[in-house]
This record gives structure tokens, C-alpha cells and sequence, in this order.
């Protein structure tokens, strides 16, 4: 009972949008895993798969647009298979095999035979329930993890450019105005105008910080070294789901020749991939841009608001993940690291 | 675990009510199979919006009132989600009898005493993506400063001309600049138009800054505290929130109460309280206004609704044929199927529907489980659930198709028609169409007629057959579409653009409702006193004379009398009410002309004059020297017609007798024993006896 109250708080959640922030989406997800799978009575596996994907699919369908919900169901998966066979296999050899995770290219070739999931054995559940232990703690600190790559790719008197209010990126920045000194320009990020307040947070932190119009972003590109980035989510290709007027921001890059950054945690990578961009750009309520009082112009002018939008892989330069920087193509790669094939799709 | 009171009264859970019934008949003939809450908007029902509203805002516990088909209510509710939900809200449906006004279902809740605290009422057709918590805070606050606010009511910021201001119902307020306190709330009519209204004084001198607005479109959202049900229940006369309560409080300075205003600049929220409204609220869910409560949230279970360019949801598993097209703003709900060519624009489809190749739909609304067949053009129009359209029909603006009706083939259906399937009653209420080829050889419909609504006693008056006239869907404005309003829905009168009307037809008018008044208060028999009151309300409403009234109630009064009921019968019984409008000598004279000229009119009274002057005499509403001044003067008066002079002579023998006996009492005044003199009279005059004998004493 307990559970199930846990599950539809969750998807209430994410469906009246009282979750927007991936971060907070992700983490709760993980911790209703671990519930899910601690109040399993069962110990097989195939059990565990079962129940984890039938909760998975009513979270993912509560809120289709947040894809990170989906992204965390496969990593809870991937573990459930990944202890299960390591298990397996000490049972069968006693050997110390060469693992044959799916990260490695040596098995590209090999068909993967059906494992049976239906035996049971003794601690297994804990073992998965360390597991996702072990990803709650990567969620927890991947924003340190990082922030602590700053350095490497800031360096003193650069001039940056970033919008909207990330969380991931104002952590990079801070720590990295901790021991250099350069200057930042937000964009105000209309309509949310999140931008302010990522300005204030970053000028209160003792950077050099400038807030400019949306406008102007294109007329003080030639001027920065380098766009740093969030996103909401990743697609296999590489390509973001950022807020909207990072297409902007990326494009006015890439005529500029200026680097684009873009600092996510892996949770985020999704194997999804953007078959139509158009359906990522969430519309939101057109309040912000227009007000609702002048009834007559509601009659002949569409508003839309979107709050996302795709951004193509072409214009990334570089992704800063928690396991370090990656170029965009090598995305997909990483998709095989952190997912099981099968789960793809839930 | 020891219970701590003070922990436990600042965890009181929010409460909110909601009353589903509307109390008029705006959505008929819709609403005869279904409340008004139950049905579809977006492919959603309109309470699911009002309960997600709520539970969006942490209402933990929902009391949802209901009278008219509260079976189906409770019915939906039960099998619903939110019953199933292990989170909050809670819901509890409360089915109240013989509940006839928002007042009734505030006086049942009253007594059952279910509320604990401030608690939100609202009604059963709100649409909203308010976040209340931040109003709820105010009132709290408020409350703290202010121990006599009672209520918050939520109002929209919105242009005067905007869509979704149901023209006739909306209201002006004078608010504190300052506090957002109301100080005054006047309805905004549509007939009779007013050109300036009545503030007190005080209010300007209490609030030295005001706004006056007329762009406030009231939700109906209302935070209330405990006190509003007990002042329900203390005046049973409150029917409507706003007309009685609101103004009945902000009027009243016994009471002391004060009302606030919330105004919402930047969120949603809105009533479907017409056709019209449900039809600019689905523009407004399509458009997204009211994120995140749009068909893609997919808050239906079931429901798998993607949002795509030009406002276009589709549920997934909708099957679209290859050349169809959605053009734009369109809902299409699952399993429905579209044909080849077929053009769908503005509208929403709902589940399970069957459409034909090469049908036109545009700007309506499409229920359940419909089948359109091939070549059928539908325009503003509305569809009910499991209706059946056969080929080539033509629904032009503004029908309205019931449940399980079927029309065609091969016909156009006229504009605004409405159909049903409910049989015709012996009240006249529908008329069938005994011409079964006018809705084609398939057809299963009958026509409906709003015909209902004239039975309502009070308040059917001119504004609310104007309000509704122009609440259906597909009426454009008042001013360019008045002349298309159908009679039923208008009046008899044949004027063209009767919302600029001239003196001569306001007076029409007004007198028209003035002997509607009194026909009433005849059939069933009112009081004096109420009677009187009603008329004199009216005669300021239509800002009139007395004299006005009295030449209106005259004529009423004495063409009752006939064999049946004799002049004495009536005249007693309904005279009282003539002296009501009788201040002056003058009056009384005029009076008489007005008798005069009535008794004129018809061969039955004309004999009748002498009998009806003594009868009025011996109630006291008419005394002797005017009547015999009466009857100098108008010798004389040169206005009198042939008859009615000649009906002025058969009053002689009656001057004659009232003459002789004013000479008798003159001659002995002491006498009390005169028996014609009236009781009350008598008693009176016993009274000054008494007394003068006690002051002798």
C-alpha cells in the first residue's frame, strides 16, 4: 500500500509538473526503485524485471517528455541483469571470466543467448539494491563530480557565454571563479527569464558576470571563447533537449567558430532518438509571452511557448560528463555502457 | 503518541466544495441525460479539470454537492480514478434533495456540519491552472489582520469585450486600490441597460483610494471561512453567491463582513457556464492557456494524446486516413477513425468516433462514440455521445444533436435545431417533427424547444432570456446577430435592435413585466405586502411612477372581477394593494379617472362603476370628498371619451348618498355607530377613546 502510494505521488507529480528539474526527477525515480525493490517478495530475477518495467511504463508514460524518469528504469534494469549474470557465471565456472560487459567491443559481433533470469539465489536482492545504492550516490554528486573538471576547461581571463538557470553549470562556474578569474555573459532566457537569476547567483559569487537580451546574443558572440551549456536530456545521437533558445545560443556559436560545452550528468542520456524534433519542444501555457486580457487578438494569433527545444549534435563541441569529457559521437557508445539492449525500450 | 493541539490545528487539512449544479438550463438539451459537470471538454470531463485544479493545489478532503442527476455524479466519481488514488484528496459526494440554489446547497452543508476551516468553493464547471496556495496565504493573512473577512473571491483580469465574459452575467467592482478590498459589486445586465448606479457614500470615505473595474471576469473560485454557510443559513432568502450574498454582506452595515478580491493576472481560470464559454474555453485548452491541464498531460487514464505543430492532439492510436487532414487546433480521442478527404479544423472528436470520407467538420465539438458518414459538412455545432449522422447532412451553426440521435440522410439540418431523443411530453415542452422527411428517412430525433424556462417563476425576466439567447454556442455579438435570435429564445416583440430601444418600448417593456408581476401575484396568490413589494421593486428597477403602477394595477385588479368573482370578492381582496400606490388626494382622484376609464372599455364593468367607487370606499382606499371632487371635475374634462361620460352619470346616485351622509356625520360627529364606517377605522377611534379616558382619569 505504502508503495503503491509512493508510485502515484510520483506520477502525480510528474504529471501536474511539480517536478521540472531532470536532477530531482532522476533521484526520485532511483529511491522509488529501491522501495520497488526492496518491498519485491520474490529473489528472482525475472521477477525484479517484470515489476520494475510494469511501475517503469506507468512512470514513463506520466510524463513522456521526461525522458531522464525512463533513463533511470534502464539503469535499474541493466543492474538487476548485470548482477544476476555476474552471478551466474561465478556459479557455473568458479572461473574469474573475462567480463563480457556490453561496454567492451569484443563481443560486438557475438549473439547475445537468452539468459534465463528465473533462478534464484541467495542475496541477489541485496546486491541489486547496493546497486542502486551505488547510482543514488552517483546522482548526489555528479554536479560535484562535474564541477571538479573546471579547470581543465576554463582558463583565466575567458569570456563565457551560458543561459537559463542550470544548476550543473552554475557549480561548474563557481568552482572553477575559485581559483580563476573570467567573465561571464547570461542571456535573460525569455520567456522564464531564468537568466537573471543564474546572473545574480553567479555575480554573488564574485564573478564578473553580464546580462545581456536574447537579442544580443548573436552580436556579442565574436567576442566569447567558449558557450557552456545544460541541457535537460541527451539523445542517442548527441543531440540536447535544452530550454528553449539554445539553438539560438549554439548556432550563433558555430558561425563564431566558438566552442559549445555542454556539462550533463549521464543519467541523462537517453536512448532515445529524436525521430521528430518537434515533439520534444514541450509547449507551456503562452502567459509569459502574451497576457490573456485582450480577448479579441486571442481569436486570430496562435502563441506558442515552448519551453524545449532540440539542439543537433553538430553544433556540440564537447559533453562534460560525470565519467569526464566525451565528444558527441561517442554517445551512443556510452548508451551500451549504462544500458541493457533489451530495455531500450520499456 | 500524545496528540499536541496546536500542531494538530496548523495541520487542519484543506477542504473545498464543490456544487456541480448549475440552476439554469444554459446547456439544454444536453443536460437532460447528463449534468452539466459529466460532460466531455477536451475528451476530459469537465470536473475531472476542477478536481485536478483542486488536488493540484493540496486540497486533501473535496465535499462535491449535487441535486441534478447526482446518481450519475456519484456513479462517475466512484468509478473514477481519484477514489481509487491512495493520495489525496478525498472526495465524498453529497447527493442534496430539493436543493434549487447555490444558497440551498450552502444551508445543507451548513447543517451538516462538515467543514472545519476556510475552506474553497467552487463550482462544478471550473477550469483552472490556478495555484492557490499563495491566495490561500493572503486570506490567511488577511484573516489574521482582519477578523470580519470572510471570503476572497478569485476574479481573472480580462478585457470587456473578451471571449470569455458570458455577456449579462458579468459584474462591475469597486475595489480598495490598496487592499484588493470589494466595496461594491453591481451586475452588469444586458437588459435594462444601465447607465449609472447607486454607491454609498461611506465606501469613498472609508477607502480614500478605489478602482472601479469592469474587467474582471468572476471564476466562481471563492475562499471562504466558516462563517459564509452560517450566514447562509442565517438569511434563507440568499439564493445566488453573488447577486444575494455578495451584495447582501458589502451592503450591510449590521453585519460588518468584509469580501476581498484575488485578481489573476497570469494563470487560468474560467467557467463553463454557457455553450459559448465551453466553446472559448476549448479554444483555450487547445491553445495551451491552461498548462498543464492540456490534452497531453494525458491525466485520463488511457489516454495517450501527442501534442504536434498548429495545436494539433492526436491520440495514438486515432487512424487517420492517408489524404485526411487535420487542419488545425484539433482534438481527435483514441480509437477514432477519419476517412479519405476529410477536413477537420477547431474541433474535438472524441473516443471511438466513426468519421466518412469528404466531411467538413469545423468549430465543433464531437463526442463519444459518433458516426459522421460520407460527405457530411458540420459547422459550430455540437454532437453528442452515440449520435449518428448519415450521408450528405448539412448541420449548420449552432445545433445541437443529443445522445443517441440519428438525422439523415440527404438533409440540411436548419441552424440553431436542436434534437433529442427524449419523447415529447404533454407539456408542450418538444415538439415532434411529425415530418419525419425534414430530418431525413433515418432520422430517430425530436425537436426540443426551450420552452421550460418560461415556466420559472421569478427572475425569467428579460436579462436572462437575453443572457441565454446569446450564451449558445455560435452567436457572434450582440449588436450584429440580434436579429437572427430566434423568437422562442427572444420575445414577441417584432422590434429589430431592441437593445437600443426608444422610450416609447422601454415603457412597453417595463409594462409588459409590471402585469406579468401581477398575474403572478394573482395565480398564486401572494400577500399585500409581498406583492407590493415586488412591484416596487420593479418600479425602481424601470425607474417608473407610482402612477405608472397604478394605471397598470387598476386595470389588472378589475378585469378579474367577472360572474364567478364578484367586484366585492376581488376588490377587498386585492384593493389593499392599489392603496399602496395611493400617497395623495391627487392620487385618489387620479385613481378614479383610471377606474373610469376601465369600466369604459367593456360593456360587463361599465355598469359597474358606482359599485366598485363604494366598494373602494368601504375599504378606505378611496374617500368621499375625492370621489365627489371626482365627480365635479370631470364634468368638465374635456380628454373623456363619449362613454366614458356617459359611464360617469351612472355614478350619480352613489355622489348622491355619499354627499347625504357626509352631511350626517357632519350634523352629529360623535356618533361611532355609522355602519359603514370600516372595522380598522372603528378600532381606531375606540382606540382614542380609551386613551382619552385614561387621560381623564
Amino acid at each position: 500500500m505504502v508503495l503503491d502510494n509512493q508510485v502515484d505521488l510520483l506520477i502525480s507529480k510528474l504529471k501536474r509538473r511539480q517536478i521540472v528539474n531532470s536532477g530531482q526527477a532522476a533521484i526520485q525515480t532511483a529511491y522509488l526503485m529501491r522501495m520497488v525493490i526492496a518491498a519485491t517478495k520474490s529473489h528472482q530475477a525475472d521477477k525484479l524485471i517484470d515489476t520494475v518495467k510494469e511501475i517503469g511504463k506507468r512512470l514513463v508514460s506520466a510524463q513522456p517528455m521526461e525522458l531522464v524518469v525512463g533513463n533511470i528504469i534502464r539503469r535499474v534494469l541493466h543492474i538487476i541483469r548485470e548482477e544476476y549474470t555476474t552471478i551466474v557465471r561465478q556459479e557455473q565456472n568458479k572461473i574469474p571470466q573475462f567480463p563480457s560487459s556490453s561496454s567492451t567491443m569484443f563481443n560486438l559481433l557475438e549473439t547475445s543467448d537468452d539468459i534465463d533470469y528465473s533462478n534464484t539465489f541467495y542475496d541477489f536482492k541485496q546486491l541489486v539494491i547496493d546497486g542502486i545504492k551505488d547510482l543514488i550516490d552517483e546522482l548526489e554528486t555528479q554536479e560535484q563530480n562535474i564541477a571538479n573538471q573546471a579547470l581543465e576547461h576554463i582558463h583565466s581571463n575567458e569570456i563565457i557565454m551560458t543561459l537559463n538557470n542550470s544548476g550543473t553549470v552554475q557549480a561548474y562556474l563557481k568552482q572553477a571563479a575559485k581559483t580563476r578569474t573570467f567573465q561571464v555573459i547570461v542571456a535573460d532566457t525569455s520567456p522564464t527569464h531564468e537568466g537573471q537569476v543564474m546572473a545574480k547567483a553567479l555575480a554573488s559569487a564574485g564573478i564578473e558576470t553580464t546580462l545581456i537580451p536574447d537579442s544580443a546574443i548573436f552580436a556579442v558572440m565574436s567576442r566569447v571563447n567558449k558557450v557552456i551549456l545544460g541541457s535537460h536530456t541527451v539523445t542517442a545521437n548527441g543531440g540536447l533537449i535544452a530550454c528553449a533558445g539554445s539553438r539560438t545560443i549554439a548556432t550563433a556559436a558555430k558561425y563564431h567558430s566558438t566552442p559549445v560545452v555542454v556539462c550533463i550528468g549521464l543519467y541523462k542520456l537517453s536512448p532515445q532518438y529524436p525521430f521528430d524534433i518537434e515533439e520534444y519542444n514541450l509547449c507551456v501555457s503562452p502567459d509569459q509571452v502574451y497576457t490573456y486580457d485582450e480577448g479579441d487578438i486571442l481569436e486570430k494569433v496562435d502563441i506558442i511557448n515552448p519551453y524545449y527545444e532540440y539542439v543537433p549534435p553538430e553544433l556540440v563541441s564537447l559533453f562534460i560528463t560525470n565519467v569526464g569529457p566525451q565528444p558527441p559521437t561517442y554517445m551512443y557508445r556510452l548508451l551500451n555502457e549504462f544500458y541493457s539492449k533489451e530495455d531500450f525500450e520499456i | 503518541m500524545a496528540p499536541k493541539d496546536n500542531n494538530v490545528q496548523e495541520e487542519e487539512p484543506l477542504q473545498a466544495v464543490i456544487i456541480t449544479d448549475s440552476f439554469n438550463n444554459r446547456y439544454k438539451p444536453l443536460t437532460l441525460d447528463r449534468p452539466r459537470c459529466l460532460l466531455p471538454l477536451g475528451n476530459m470531463p469537465i470536473i475531472d479539470y476542477t478536481l485536478e485544479f483542486l488536488a493540484a493545489s493540496q486540497v486533501q478532503e473535496i465535499f462535491i454537492l449535487s441535486c441534478y442527476l447526482s446518481d450519475m455524479v456519484r456513479d462517475y466519481i466512484k468509478n473514477s480514478r481519484w477514489v481509487k488514488s491512495t493520495l489525496p484528496p478525498k472526495i465524498h459526494t453529497i447527493a442534496t434533495q430539493e436543493c434549487y440554489s447555490v444558497g440551498d446547497a450552502l444551508r445543507e452543508l451548513d447543517a451538516k456540519q462538515l467543514l472545519r476551516g476556510d475552506f474553497i468553493l467552487v463550482s462544478g464547471d471550473v477550469i483552472s491552472n490556478v495555484k492557490l496556495d499563495a491566495i490561500l496565504e493572503e486570506h490567511k493573512k488577511r484573516r489574521e489582520t482582519d477578523k470580519n473577512c470572510i471570503m476572497t473571491m478569485v476574479l481573472k483580469k480580462a478585457s470587456p469585450t473578451h471571449r470569455l465574459r458570458a455577456q449579462g452575467e458579468e459584474s462591475l467592482y469597486i475595489l480598495d486600490s490598496k487592499t484588493n478590498q470589494c466595496i461594491h459589486c453591481e451586475p452588469l445586465e444586458l437588459y435594462p441597460q444601465k447607465n449609472k448606479f447607486k454607491v454609498d457614500v461611506d465606501a469613498f470615505e472609508n477607502h480614500p483610494k478605489v478602482q472601479i473595474r469592469n474587467d474582471l471576469i468572476d471564476c466562481q473560485i471563492d475562499i471562504c471561512s466558516l462563517e459564509v454557510p452560517a450566514l447562509f443559513t442565517e438569511n434563507f432568502d440568499y439564493q445566488d453567491m453573488r447577486k444575494d450574498f455578495v451584495r447582501g454582506i458589502l451592503q450591510s452595515d449590521i453585519l460588518g463582513k468584509t469580501i476581498y478580491c484575488h485578481v489573476l493576472t497570469d494563470q487560468y481560470a474560467a467557467r463553463a457556464k454557457s455553450t459559448k464559454m465551453y466553446d472559448a474555453i476549448s479554444k483555450d485548452v487547445i491553445s495551451r492557456w491552461t498548462f498543464p491541464l492540456t490534452p497531453d498531460s494525458n491525466i485520463q487514464l488511457g489516454d495517450n494524446y501527442r501534442h504536434s505543430r498548429n495545436q494539433i492532439y492526436k491520440d495514438q492510436s486515432v487512424i487517420l486516413a492517408r489524404s485526411a487532414k487535420l487542419v488545425e487546433k484539433v482534438i481527435v480521442g483514441a480509437n477514432t477513425e477519419i476517412g479519405e478527404n476529410s477536413r477537420i479544423s477547431n474541433s474535438t472528436i472524441g473516443h471511438n468516433c466513426k468519421i466518412g470520407d469528404n466531411v467538413v467538420i469545423e468549430n465543433s465539438y464531437i463526442w463519444d462514440n459518433v458516426v459522421i458518414e460520407s460527405n457530411c459538412n458540420i459547422y459550430k455545432s455540437f454532437i453528442a455521445d452515440n449520435a449518428h449522422i448519415w450521408e450528405n447532412v448539412n448541420v449548420k451553426k449552432g445545433c445541437m444533436i443529443s445522445y443517441n440521435v440519428e438525422v439523415g440522410p440527404n438533409v440540411d439540418v436548419d441552424e440553431f435545431t436542436k434534437l433529442t431523443l427524449h419523447e415529447p411530453d404533454n407539456d408542450t415542452d418538444y415538439t415532434e417533427i411529425s415530418n419525419y422527411q425534414k430530418l431525413g428517412e433515418k432520422s430517430k430525433a425530436y425537436l426540443w424547444e426551450d420552452k421550460s424556462s418560461e415556466d420559472d417563476d421569478d427572475e425569467y425576466d428579460k436579462n436572462e432570456k437575453l443572457t441565454i439567447a446569446m450564451s449558445y454556442l455560435g452567436r457572434e455579438n450582440v449588436v450584429q446577430e440580434y436579429d437572427d435570435l430566434d423568437d422562442s429564445d427572444v420575445s414577441s416583440s417584432s422590434d429589430e435592435d431592441e437593445l437600443f430601444l426608444d422610450d416609447e418600448a422601454i415603457q412597453q417593456k417595463n409594462n409588459r413585466e409590471i402585469i406579468a408581476t401581477l398575474e403572478r401575484a394573482f395565480a398564486e396568490n401572494h400577500s399585500i405586502e409581498n406583492a407590493a413589494l415586488e412591484l416596487n421593486t420593479l418600479k425602481m428597477a424601470c425607474n417608473i411612477q407610482f402612477r405608472d403602477l397604478r394605471v397598470l394595477a387598476i386595470p389588472a385588479v378589475l378585469s378579474r372581477i367577472d360572474a364567478d368573482n364578484p367586484a366585492q370578492k376581488i376588490i377587498e381582496r386585492w384593493g389593499p394593494l392599489i392603496a399602496k400606490f395611493i400617497h395623495s388626494d391627487e392620487d385618489q382622484v387620479d385613481a378614479i379617472y383610471s377606474i373610469q376609464k376601465f369600466c369604459a372599455k367593456s360593456e360587463y364593468h361599465s355598469k359597474m362603476l358606482a359599485v366598485i367607487l363604494k366598494i373602494f370606499y368601504d375599504i378606505d382606499v378611496l374617500d368621499e370628498d375625492n370621489i365627489i371632487q371626482w365627480y365635479g371635475k370631470s364634468a368638465t374634462e374635456e380628454s373623456l371619451t363619449e362613454k366614458e361620460r356617459a359611464i360617469r352619470t351612472t355614478a350619480l346616485p352613489l355622489i348622491q348618498w355619499l354627499q347625504s351622509a357626509e352631511e350626517e356625520s357632519e350634523s352629529d360627529e360623535d356618533d361611532e355607530d355609522d355602519e359603514d364606517e370600516e372595522e380598522s377605522e372603528e378600532e381606531d377611534d375606540d382606540d382614542s377613546e380609551e386613551e382619552s379616558e385614561e387621560s381623564d382619569e
